[in-house]
């Protein structure tokens, strides 16, 4: 079985039938993943509208591909169709200068605020010696609309805030302890992984891909090497999937039970943060045995993977199943036996099941809001097929429901473990494939990170190194959501809205490319002196 | 020498501070107990001593490293800035001279009420400081601070009032008894009275830092800090000591005084400081419905038992 999407059909049409096609494939029950822009050079910059009718359909997707004119790029918006494609069409605004008509909010998300002012425009106060515009002019003046200069008793959350655990910029405008309006500004991790790609090798951008987040990071190698598997057409053995599942089921359960004690942290329970790291132990700890790392594994390759398990490494995965087995119903039952905890997340953070699928809310916050998803089932990759499990899904749409699913999840994900191991600890075979040459072609491969659907597209070109490589996380989603989900509610649910969406900013900042980095910490500074 | 003139209560504030580092250390070791984390440690092994030092003191240690630090004043802040977290200390200190300490207090007729007034007033300056330095989330946190206060100090005043009734006396040192048995409804209402104006866990909403990051004391910094932190280390004493002496007080002199008060003291600390590891943070709404309901509703139930017993008794 090849890893990645099997499914997949490309449909070429001209920029303005784009709005009519996506219509038409949205009406049939279409998922619309992502828009993503990249810059073909003669060709024009191509853009990719990525449908998925998996949840309908096992394995089915389509994309929509145009090319517009690089002078004056043009399109027009499908945002008006569906909401799930709002931050993508930002980011091709803001990353290819694509002039996206009729996008209902095309403010700056990830550049910075000023940038208007110092790289557009007339660029007055230029420097012809160095081409750089001199910071204490640029800053004056920020553009109208943007989220310092809004004109309402606001809060800051950030960059910096106990709240977050990476930076990004939360603002939010605060009436009698109610949020009016809550507005965010990412960009605060750019690390423009995705141009690193396209300079490494294969084998290099796995371990890129790897430390992409920390906390999925097997998800990610495991993502884009079955989309490049998938370009070689290279079938990965029986034991290889069974270690990567093994991988990716440990991981979930670690991160499930750092977001758990999150949750229970920024609700001012400490005590729940501290025993869940106790508990997560047992599972970095098996982490550690199987692969070397605690954080980043670097286990998976492409083609298999780098090391085999053997019968006493499956044995010590298993104590360690077991004994979390035992620990994860105790947590559960201290958690959800907490009156103030419970009170704290009943009811708040309401995703209705209609406005999940609108926004097109990923794994876990939609599981949470009712919404039978998951990548596992519906385009299942690596063993997932032979193993038994199911979906796990909440119907309380609240806080309270995506906790609950999560500690479900756990226990889920440690039966899948246990099932690997025992077959791990029974088997032998190859572990490796070799990889003997990369055609010109492109796939897509997806996977349920622990936050949700993760989408590498990875296009070869014949070379050593890949022409392009797109990726979409799931935070891109969720904090899409959790923005929306900010709007009118007390001041006091913030943290647990934000704590039950588990959002990873470095994650949703992967794209970023900028330059001069020095002038914008200067301009931020300054800006966030003056409130 | 002729000590007629002094009166060992002027000792109180010291005894005080020192007995609060020790209480704060042990609410810390508790809260770590609990999350199955070490704490600071009381005792090292002999080996360890030229690489580290016993943490009884860390509280101690702490303030002390914040009055050897810059302290920052923002531009945007009133004078009041600078006064608050003084006039606070004050209040504090004056509030240990009323409180018994193994029986040692001044004492009057009508001590109760000054040292509620004593009390109110530690946290009035340390809002009306950290108001004053313009930052939002003190700002904030002032809100909710005095939306708590008036929540809170019904309950406290009842609790303390249905005493003063069974006792006839507005005076501490004539309430102090075994009260938790004859009116535990009393008890139970001073006591989560107690638990909000120390800010412990279901009710630290004004300095919740995962909402408004430091609350009331963000802009504070240095010595002004060490100061509000001085006053914290008393405060804390003189709320669970006054919940010793009220409720948890067999009449006693001498050494057998001071074995009473500070096993009343030991366990009002350790329940204080299991309840701050066993409980999340209320939202502020939530905090406010269950006071005027819950802890006002058993104030008054305590008033009407000491109506009760005084009447038919």
């Amino acid at each position: 079985m090849i890893s990645g999407v099997e499914d997949l059909t490309i449909i070429n049409i001209k920029p303005e039938e784009v709005r009519s096609a996506a219509k038409e494939l949205l009406s049939k029950g279409a998922r619309l993943l992502y828009t993503a822009g990249v810059d073909m050079g003669v060709e024009g910059i191509m853009v990719n509208y990525y449908f998925s009718f998996d949840h309908i359909d096992k394995n089915r997707h389509t994309i929509i591909r145009t090319y517009l004119d690089r002078t004056s790029p043009v399109i027009k918006s499908v945002t008006t169709l569906t909401r799930e494609v709002d931050w993508s069409e930002r980011e091709l605004i803001e990353f290819l200068g694509v002039k996206v008509d009729e996008h209902p909010d095309p403010r700056h998300l990830w550049l910075p605020l000023n940038w208007d002012d110092m790289y557009m425009g007339s660029r007055p106060e230029a420097d012809p010696g160095t081409e750089r515009i001199k910071v204490e002019q640029a800053a004056r003046k920020p553009t109208k609309d943007n989220i310092v200069v809004l004109p309402v008793t606001a809060i800051p959350y950030g960059p910096y805030h106990p709240a977050f655990i990476e930076s990004n910029y939360l603002k939010m405008s605060i009436e009698d302890e109610r949020v009016k309006n809550a507005d965010l500004k990412l960009g605060f991790n750019h690390r423009s992984i995705v141009k690193l790609m396209e300079r490494r090798d294969y084998y290099k951008d796995v371990f890129l891909a790897e430390r992409i987040c920390g906390i999925c990071n097997a998800h990610h190698t495991q993502t884009f090497s079955s989309s490049v598997e998938t370009i070689a057409g290279v079938q990965v053995t029986k034991r290889a999937n069974l270690i990567r599942t093994l991988l990716c089921e440990m991981e979930r359960v670690q991160s499930h039970l750092l977001a758990i004690g999150l949750i229970g942290d920024l609700m001012g329970f400490r005590t729940m943060l501290m025993q869940g790291m106790r508990i997560r132990e047992d599972a970095q700890d098996a982490l550690e045995l199987v692969s070397g790392q605690r954080v980043t594994h670097g286990l998976i390759t492409i083609g298999g993977v780098r090391r085999d398990i053997t019968a006493d490494q499956a044995n010590f995965v298993l104590s360690k199943v077991k004994a979390l087995k035992k620990s994860v119903p105790e947590i559960m039952d201290q958690a959800l036996s907490n009156d103030v905890l419970v009170g704290r997340l009943r009811n708040v953070g309401v995703l209705k099941y209609e406005d999940a699928v609108a926004m097109g809310a990923v794994g876990p916050i939609a599981r949470g809001s009712g919404w039978r998803i998951d990548v596992r089932k519906n385009s299942p990759y690596a063993a997932y097929e032979d193993v038994d499990w199911d979906i796990i899904t909440e119907d309380g749409c609240d806080c309270l429901a995506r906790l609950k699913m999560r500690l479900r999840e756990v226990l889920m994900s440690l039966h899948i473990a246990e099932q690997c191991c025992d077959k791990l600890k029974s088997g032998n075979g190859s572990i490796m494939e070799k990889v003997v040459e990369l055609p010109c072609r492109e796939a897509i491969a997806k996977a349920e990170a622990p936050r949700g659907e993760l989408i590498y597209h990875v296009a070869s070109n014949g070379t050593n190194t890949p022409d392009f490589v797109r990726i979409r996380t799931p935070s891109f989603r969720n904090i899409y959501v959790m923005v929306q989900l900010l709007q009118g509610i007390w001041v006091g649910d913030v943290p647990a809205i934000i704590g039950s969406i588990d959002p990873c900013f470095s994650c949703t900042d992967r794209v970023t490319l900028l330059k001069g980095s020095n002038v914008e910490v200067q301009d931020l500074r300054s800006l966030g002196g003056g409130k | 020498m002729d000590l007629a003139w002094f009166d060992p209560a002027w000792l109180n504030p010291i005894i005080a501070f020192a007995i609060g580092i020790l209480l704060s250390f042990k609410l810390r070791k508790i809260f770590a107990r609990v999350q199955s984390r070490r704490g600071p440690l009381i005792w090292l092994p002999g080996r360890w001593c030229d690489i580290n030092r016993s943490k009884v003191l860390q509280p101690l240690y702490d303030i002390q490293k914040l009055f050897s630090k810059q302290t920052i004043i923002p531009h945007t802040a009133t004078p009041f800035f600078i006064i608050g977290p003084v006039l606070s200390l004050i209040c504090a200190i004056l509030a240990t001279f009323l409180v018994p300490i193994a029986g040692i207090a001044f004492d009057y007729s009508f001590s109760s009420v000054v040292l509620f007034y004593l009390l109110f007033f530690i946290l009035l300056f340390i809002i009306a400081g950290g108001i004053s330095s313009a930052s939002l989330f003190a700002a904030i946190g002032g809100v909710r601070e005095i939306e708590l206060m008036l929540a809170n100090e019904i309950p406290f005043i009842l609790g303390m009032f249905s005493l003063a009734i069974a006792y006839d006396t507005l005076s501490i040192k004539g309430m102090m008894g075994f009260n938790i048995l004859s009116n535990p409804f009393a008890a139970l209402a001073v006591f989560i009275a107690i638990l909000v104006k120390l800010h412990i866990k279901p009710f630290d909403i004004s300095d919740a830092e995962s909402e408004i990051v430091g609350g009331l004391t963000t802009e504070y910094s240095g010595k002004l800090l060490g100061i509000l932190e001085v006053a914290r280390v008393i405060t804390i004493f003189t709320l669970l000591a006054l919940f010793a002496d009220l409720f948890l007080w067999l009449p006693s002199t001498g050494i057998a005084a001071w074995l009473v008060f500070l096993s009343g003291l030991v366990i009002t600390g350790v329940s204080v400081g299991v309840i701050n590891a066993l409980f999340a943070r209320f939202r502020i709404d939530q905090a406010i419905r269950w006071l005027f309901v819950f802890s006002t509703a058993l104030s008054l139930i305590g008033l009407l038992w000491a109506v009760i017993g005084r009447v038919y008794l």
